[in-house]
């Protein structure tokens, strides 16, 4: 299973992953504008900011140990192996 | 800074129509959407950050011409499987802005994180707020 997230200017130090049974939790902060500058310096805010967490589950059961999570230009990318039972096998159909 | 949104002109020409006519391509393939940005500024200079995730360094370009500041981000994504749920279709950015002569055009510089874009656009000389002595005579 793969989750794709678009998540922009994260702090990679906040960014936290995992997964508990078929829930997967994904947590993180993005820092808002530095607080030195004053409000009448700032022409436009439209980025948003702050700290989120949201948890999704998942329709296959996963190897919890063998998730992997990639942080790249804005977007984080997480890869679930299916368990062996969850992945499709193919069935022989006898013909009489 | 205001905004300006002057269309995307590219260099390729329509190929011609079934009337014989040629038509002027003003509109590129690609779909663009506009980023969200922060606008800010300091004594030294005014800072632009772009939120552009899926855009890598090579895919960023960034160019002033007549005093417009053109934004444009190549996003690059490829779907790994099935998709069961979709909250977002990765687009390329585009966006303008006027600028005002008091930026020195020829100082500006960029630098791109974790997909922010930012900015900085040094301001000229005779736009930095200058102390001024008062003489008490």
């Amino acid at each position: 299973m793969y989750v794709d997230a678009l998540a922009p200017g994260l702090d990679p130090e906040t960014l936290n992953v995992s997964v508990t049974g078929d829930q997967l939790v994904i947590s993180g902060e993005k820092r808002p504008l530095p607080k030195s500058i004053k409000s009448e310096f700032i022409h436009r805010s439209e980025r948003a900011a702050g700290q989120f967490t949201r948890s999704l589950s998942l329709s296959a059961g996963v190897e919890s140990d063998q998730v992997q999570a990639n942080y790249a230009n804005g977007v984080l990318k997480i890869v679930l192996p299916k368990v062996e039972a969850a992945k499709p096998k193919p069935i022989a159909v006898r013909v009489s | 800074m205001a905004e300006q949104t002057a269309a995307l002109t590219t260099e390729k020409t329509g190929t011609p129509d079934k009337t014989g006519g040629k038509s002027l391509a003003t509109r590129d393939d690609a779909v663009y959407m506009a980023p969200p940005v922060d606008i800010f500024e300091n004594e030294e200079s005014l800072i632009v950050v772009v939120d552009m995730p899926g855009v890598e360094k090579e895919g960023v370009d960034i160019r002033v011409e007549d005093e417009i500041l053109t934004i444009k981000g190549i996003a690059k994504y490829t779907q790994p499987a099935t998709v069961l749920r979709q909250e977002f279709s990765l687009q390329n950015y585009y966006r303008q802005f006027q600028l005002s002569d008091e930026v020195d055009q020829g100082k500006i510089s960029a630098e791109s994180k974790n997909g922010v874009l930012t900015i900085t656009l040094p301001k000229a000389e005779k736009s930095k707020p200058k102390q001024v002595k008062v003489r008490v005579g």
